[in-house]
């Protein structure tokens, strides 16, 4: 356990080496690690999702991979706040002297909420094809790593994040298919106010 | 600016650029606010690319909600709320610029005993004007039944 927390703390280290050096570049990091940057990026895909379609099938294939993407997003966060409440880790610019270019989150560093948010948005997009997942989970991948660099991230708080997003997927199918006539019907009134 | 005013702002225009980029599918041509494809997805994009620095270059955008900031629940009100805006909007403006109807096909999965419909006839209002007048009766329904 040591060993994996000194490995943690040197990855830690070294992706934060980045940080104050120069001022344009942590203007850019801070902006990707923010809370408007990525997340936003991402209500963007899914409205864009949403609208996108060529036929009516492939329109209510990619609606009902944005209520997917939702889904998974609601649960992997709830799985965060149930593990929050009993297990605790500090920030790392709370426990060791780091270049922190950022503001200093309260809540617990592990599991990072950013990186399972995220991630869970992301995974749906498997259903579609590979190569928008591979967009999207670049998307995660440089947001996450960002706020490591920003100094309120260990790598094993977004690595645990990954994978409470993964782990949130099968109850995401579950429900899914359990509720694929709320659903249809949900699709079905949303589409009268919003033809797509 | 205020923190939320500007943030609400910035997601409005990138959700009025994001609807220009996906009105170029033709189930959407009654979103397009420009003639060319060409032209609305250049236009589209360059609405997300304006709105960026709108939003993070006009002031300290790094602040937790605790000293100013947003938490999660307001972002993502502000965000659904600002698309919902653009969409009405683009939608309204588009039906008076361009008199542009709801491809009839989009509208297909409708066709019920309550829902009759003239294609080709429907604009974005009318189809409001149109689900409004099925409510009323569909409750009315119920309650008569």
């Amino acid at each position: 356990m040591d060993r994996l927390q000194a490995f943690d703390y040197w990855a830690f280290q070294l992706i934060n080496s980045f940080a104050g050096r120069f001022d344009e570049l942590d203007f850019v990091l801070a902006t990707v690690a923010s809370d408007f940057f990525i997340p936003v990026g991402f209500g963007l895909i899914l409205l864009h999702k949403w609208f996108s379609g060529t036929t009516s099938v492939q329109s209510i294939g990619n609606q009902k991979i944005v209520l997917l993407s939702l889904i998974n997003m609601t649960l992997a966060t709830a799985l965060v706040f149930i593990l929050n409440q009993w297990f605790f880790r500090e920030r790392p610019f709370s426990a060791h002297d780091v270049n922190l270019i950022f503001y200093e989150p309260t809540d617990s560093s592990m599991p990072s909420n950013f990186a399972a948010g995220t991630m869970a948005l992301a995974l749906p997009f498997l259903k579609i094809g590979l190569k928008q997942t591979i967009m999207v989970i670049v998307m995660v991948l440089i947001g996450s790593v960002s706020r490591i660099c920003v100094g309120i991230h260990y790598p094993f708080d977004v690595l645990s994040g990954f994978i409470v997003a993964i782990l949130a997927i099968p109850i995401t199918l579950t429900i899914g298919k359990y509720t694929d006539s709320v659903q249809h019907h949900t699709l079905r009134i949303a589409r009268r106010l919003i033809p797509t | 600016m205020d923190f939320a005013l500007a943030y609400f702002l910035s997601c409005f225009i990138t959700c009025m650029g994001v609807l220009q980029v996906a009105s170029v599918s033709s189930r959407t041509k009654y979103l397009r606010l420009f003639g060319p494809p060409l032209l609305r997805k250049t236009l589209g994009i360059g609405f997300i690319i304006i709105a960026l620095p709108l939003f993070f270059l006009t002031g300290d955008r790094v602040l937790s909600d605790h000293e100013g900031g947003l938490d999660a629940n307001q972002q993502a009100g502000i965000f659904t709320f600002a698309a919902l805006i653009s969409y009405l909007l683009t939608a309204i403006v588009s039906q008076f610029v361009w008199k542009s109807k709801i491809n009839s096909s989009v509208l297909e999965p409708f066709r019920s005993r309550i829902y009759e419909y003239d294609s080709g006839e429907l604009t974005f209002i009318k189809l409001q004007e149109k689900n409004w007048t099925d409510f009323k009766h569909l409750i009315i329904g119920r309650f008569n039944s």
